[in-house]
């Protein structure tokens, strides 16, 4: 799990590295960076909602289809900035989703398949990219007793963030028998 | 390498399924507990045979003994066997289903529609300990109790993975794997979405004072639940907060349907069990759920008589049991799960850890209005307990009870837990447990309003 996560003046994960790191973690960025008039005016909107639903609850008439309507609306009018990161902002938004995981699938196919070539068996990884560190996980999930280990795995601190969705873009290059991935020049 | 395809190969796990199913099934014949009834017997009975199959893996004596709870559990279900004609395809069950089939389609299609490609932190690593168990059946659990293996987070209970790897037919690649993990956690909605439209049926007759729950209400508080952002966020990811949510759902529904007076409880009991074991077999979060659901039945029901000691004692028993025994096989084998060990209480963290949940469940963004809501509705059971029935008493107190859990887990953890917290990153995970348990809530309690409206009116003709 991602100890660190982005800086509170940004919001929604909206490349490939921010969604790695704190995708799941929240819809559009912690609590603190959305507007104090946006927070302030949803809350209120929330709380009004939630009185309406104990009290349609608790009243004596119970609650008809057209009541239910009404909460159900005002719960979909607070929830609208969440739906709209969802399918506007975010990096797995449906429009964005193709070229995000384009931009994860070339990286981890290129690790998978150095760390396979030498069967697990890699001798040193350099890893300054913080959003690399599950995909080396993945590919290297446990630690296997090895004969000779040999190869190296460099990551640099841009590798996933430089990388790009393309399927002919390779982020990573075997030079000297070492992958070296990303140092965007 | 290829442009990725935005649909994952859930055909895959259809073989896999079918396995577990047919095994489940078998496994009913032995036992006795009715999962066979409607449409709903295929997720009970691929997710009995799963949980079965699972208890062997760990070690033959846990499954021995979960065996043991579920012939207590069938001792606790009681009631004359239903005639076979009767449960099997029943009309009123899939009557019920049909009402939710459209939600069912529409959330398992988009589960299924997105990139065959893990893109969340965790993901990878819960499908990195998926992959391992592609060298061969076993090899995830010997590597998981070798201290010297690695395998992080250590000491995790194992259902998780081991599910996304047995439903990809031991895949090692990231995008069959991904497959297993949606199949797992379409298994787990559609486990949520049977137990729910078997419980807004409630028991074989509305107490006085109440109708039947409408359909209607059964969708609109669906739909309530569904307007939370983060839903959408873990249906397409593959951690297992989501899932480990559904199935606490699922427990509080069945259990509470045992409550409403089902004349017979053998399908909520025997599903109630199956939840109980895939909850602790998932995560160590999962033995929380099921002691708090059963401690909120203890609450709603305090006299009760022998036959429902018995299902509780098989509901507690057979999650502890998995939990136990994986607790024990841990230690035996010197690994230490440092994530979740109770250290010295940080009572000075309480406020700021109030604070951060407080922050956090009050983030529209990420949330909609679903906390205050579920908060509300909390209140409105506990006020006016008589204005509903025993389920929706239950799912209030279980609701309140997991969430305390949850919460005293980030006092008595250890710091580690706290400071995930504070860096943002652990308790929208935990609220996303309480998403399913909320929609129960929801769903039970307006459907009581509803019910009640109904019977108001009924009894309004016929006075006039």
């Amino acid at each position: 799990m991602a100890l660190m996560r982005d800086a509170p003046a940004q919001s929604c994960p909206s490349t490939a590295e921010r969604l790695v790191i704190g995708g799941a973690n929240d819809v559009c960025g912690p609590p603190g960076t959305a507007a104090p008039a946006f927070r302030a005016g949803t809350l209120v909107l929330a709380a009004s909602l939630a009185i309406a639903v104990a009290l349609t609850m608790t009243r004596r008439s119970g609650v008809s289809r057209a009541g239910l309507g009404v909460l159900l609306l005002g719960a979909a009018v607070v929830a609208a900035p969440g739906a709209r990161a969802l399918l506007v902002d975010r990096a797995d938004a449906p429009l964005r989703a193709g070229a995000t995981a384009s931009t994860v699938a070339n990286l981890l196919g290129d690790l998978d398949g150095y760390v396979s070539e030498h069967h697990g068996c890699v001798a040193e990884i350099h890893d300054d990219c913080l959003a690399c560190q599950p995909l080396l996980r993945f590919v290297v999930p446990r630690r296997v007793a090895c004969a000779r280990r040999d190869g190296r795995i460099d990551l640099a601190a841009d590798t996933l963030a430089s990388a790009l969705p393309s399927p002919a873009s390779r982020p990573c290059a075997v030079e000297q028998g070492a992958l070296e991935c990303g140092h965007t020049p | 390498m290829r442009p990725y395809a935005l649909m994952v190969a859930i055909w895959l796990a259809l073989a896999p399924a079918l396995v577990f199913a047919a095994l489940g099934a078998g496994l009913e014949r032995l036992s006795g507990l009715g999962l066979a009834a409607g449409w709903g017997r295929w997720p009970r009975w691929t997710a009995c045979g799963l949980t079965a199959v699972f208890a062997a893996y760990m070690h033959p004596a846990i499954a021995l003994l979960v065996a043991g709870l579920v012939f207590a559990a069938r001792r606790g279900a009681g009631g004359p066997t239903t005639p076979r004609a009767l449960v099997v395809g029943s009309r009123d069950t899939d009557g019920k289903w049909s009402a939710l089939v459209p939600v069912a389609i529409a959330l398992a299609a988009v589960a299924v529609l997105r990139p065959a490609v893990p893109m969340y932190w965790d993901t990878f690593v819960w499908l990195g300990k998926a992959r391992i168990e592609s060298e061969g059946l076993g090899a995830l659990r010997t590597a998981a109790i070798d201290p010297t293996a690695d395998v992080i987070p250590h000491g995790y209970p194992l259902l998780w993975p081991l599910a996304a790897s047995w439903f990809s037919m031991f895949a090692k690649d990231a995008a069959s794997l991904v497959a297993g993990a949606a199949a797992t956690t379409l298994l787990a909605l559609l486990l949520f979405l049977d137990a729910a439209a078997d419980a807004f049926e409630g028991g074989e007759r509305p107490p006085s004072g109440f109708d039947r729950r409408p359909r209607w209400a059964l969708g609109g508080a669906m739909a309530l639940l569904l307007v939370t952002p983060m839903f959408w966020v873990h249906l397409r990811s593959a951690y297992a907060d989501l899932p480990v949510g559904l199935l606490a759902a699922t427990c509080t529904l069945r259990l509470g349907r045992c409550l409403e007076g089902a004349e017979d409880v053998r399908r909520d009991l025997g599903a109630a069990v199956v939840a109980a074991m895939a909850l602790a077999g998932t995560k160590d979060e999962g033995i929380g759920h099921v002691v708090a659901i059963v401690l909120a039945a203890v609450a709603v029901q305090p006299k009760a008589g022998r036959r429902e000691a018995l299902q509780w004692l098989a509901v507690l028993g057979s999650a502890a049991v998995v939990f136990l025994g994986w607790r024990a096989l841990l230690q035996a084998h010197h690994v230490l799960n440092t994530d979740h060990e109770l250290s010295t209480p940080a009572f000075e963290a309480f406020g700021s850890i109030g604070q951060i949940v407080a922050a956090s469940a009050g983030d529209t963004r990420t949330w909609g209005a679903l906390w205050p809501v579920a908060g509300a509705a909390v209140v409105a059971v506990l006020a006016r307990r008589a204005s509903f029935r025993p389920a929706t008493r239950l799912a209030a107190f279980a609701l309140l009870g997991e969430a305390t859990l949850l919460g005293s887990a980030l006092i008595l953890g250890p710091d580690r837990v706290r400071a995930f917290a504070f860096a943002g990153t652990l308790v929208n995970r935990l609220l996303v447990q309480l998403v399913p348990p909320t929609g129960a809530l929801l769903l039970l309690g307006l459907g009581d309003a509803a019910s009640r409206a109904a019977a108001r009116r009924l009894s309004d003709a016929q006075s006039s």
